[in-house]
């Protein structure tokens, strides 16, 4: 393993201690007031745990099951928010199989979420939509929020990750943009090539 | 009786601490607040004896609320964070008492007894130099500011510094001047100069900060001494004083 996967694993592998922390206090409170729910959620935190630990091994899984891990992920901060955070997620069912690099759009999505949600009072709302365009696969993630605001550490590490991610695996043959879309919108956008098989 | 306000961004959060309350008839929820500004009004309205206050919040985190507190003396506070390894060493250096998420009930305890304890006692000097070294000992390793909290008649406001241009002080305040807003703090410029982005805003005199991408031209009056001129046409003597430092800092 070189150098940079293993800095990748290990930024990979790390669900903020913050995240598992406070889901963790909500789960001691949920098996009180709500034991289905608590129930869920331990659930879904041990699918998204078994999902890092398996990926530390594979560059690339399905659209499909990182979709499904995004869901699990943003159920968790449902939880946690409640009525303030509004999510949305789009993405045609042909993509279902295709591959992508694994937890590629988690670092972005808790962005959306410490940006759009847990840094501003009041509702926040994440939208995360997929698609195709000739041989290319197209995400976007949107959030509420402002771009010009001092950058964070943590928030810096994570696009930087992402970026070198990309560099690596599809050298100049990808797009990532953050932008402030439209007043009060952000949008992280990836382009990656259409690729149909990959040894593992 | 003992009146306690909670504060925390997490309703399940919030839940966690009436919960292990239930059985402490003693202590009364009066207020429960989602965000930093909330908790600060209802702190003030209600003025209740202890506060349950998280750490990570939106808009103010909790240590800005005690900061921007007009309120003296201060409640009781008790801490409580889910995570933060820098937070934990300064809690820990001034013996300030936290509560870690998930919380755990011997350690609810503990803080509740000793609260309890200063409350009942008339003398807590102690406990408000100890809350007094920890909140600068924050304040000066923490990130620069994203927003301003203005008091404008009964009404607490969050204003973003993405809308501000100039600071200007004015006797024991600062104006604050946006493209279409103005505001009053009372606060010192050389304070505010620290807490604001190196990145975004630089002093160019003795009574002015102003935002760098504001600064359109500067113009050379006479053996060394400038004029700073905006891009509205508005002009600002700058000092020697500060010269090298906007010359610096208009190169990065």
């Amino acid at each position: 393993m070189t150098l940079m996967q293993s800095q990748l694993e290990a930024v990979r592998t790390r669900l903020q201690p913050h995240f598992l922390f406070n889901t963790l206090n909500s789960v001691a409170v949920l098996i009180k007031e709500n034991p289905g729910q608590a129930h869920d959620t331990i659930n879904d935190l041990s699918d998204l745990l078994r999902h890092v630990l398996k990926n530390m091994e594979n560059q690339f899984s399905e659209v499909q099951k990182e979709f499904e891990f995004i869901k699990k992920y943003l159920a968790i901060e449902q939880i946690r928010f409640g009525p303030r955070l509004e999510i949305k997620i789009d993405y045609p069912a042909h993509l279902k199989h295709f591959l992508i690099p694994s937890l590629l759009l988690q670092p972005l999505v808790e962005n959306a979420v410490q940006y759009g949600v847990a840094k501003n009072p009041g509702k926040g709302y994440i939208e995360i939509k997929a698609h195709e365009d000739k041989q290319m696969l197209i995400f976007q993630i949107c959030n509420n929020g402002h771009l010009n605001a001092p950058k964070n550490p943590e928030s810096g590490l994570g696009l930087k990750i992402t970026k070198e991610r990309l560099q690596s695996l599809y050298r100049s043959a990808y797009q990532f943009n953050l932008d402030e879309i439209s007043d009060g919108r952000i949008q992280a956008l990836i382009e990656i090539p259409v690729i149909d098989e990959v040894v593992q | 009786m003992i009146r306690a306000l909670i504060a925390d961004d997490e309703p399940l959060g919030r839940k966690a601490i009436d919960q292990l309350l239930t059985f402490h008839k003693d202590i009364q929820v009066i207020a429960r607040c989602e965000d930093g500004i909330s908790a600060i009004e209802k702190i003030e309205q209600l003025q209740p004896d202890l506060v349950f206050l998280d750490i990570q919040m939106p808009g103010l985190d909790g240590f800005e609320v005690i900061n921007q507190l007009q309120l003296n003396p201060p409640p009781l506070i008790i801490f409580v964070t889910a995570y933060d390894s820098f937070a934990l060493k300064a809690f820990q250096a001034h013996a300030v008492d936290y509560l870690l998420k998930p919380l755990k009930e011997e350690q609810f305890l503990k803080a509740l007894q000793r609260a309890r304890q200063l409350i009942q006692a008339k003398d807590n000097a102690d406990y408000l130099m100890q809350l007094q070294k920890l909140l600068a000992d924050v304040s000066q390793k923490t990130d620069f500011i994203r927003h301003l909290l203005v008091r404008e008649k009964n009404k607490l406001l969050l204003v973003k510094l993405d809308s501000i241009n100039i600071f200007k002080a004015n006797n024991d305040y600062v104006e604050i001047i946006g493209t279409h807003e103005k505001y009053l703090i009372r606060e010192t410029l050389k304070k505010l100069e620290q807490k604001l982005d190196p990145q975004y805003f630089v002093r160019i005199n003795r009574s002015m900060i102003l935002r760098k991408s504001m600064i359109n031209k500067l113009q050379s009056i006479s053996k060394g001494d400038y004029r700073i001129l905006l891009s509205n046409n508005q002009s600002f003597k700058l000092s020697r004083k500060y010269r090298q430092k906007v010359f610096d800092s208009l190169k990065q």
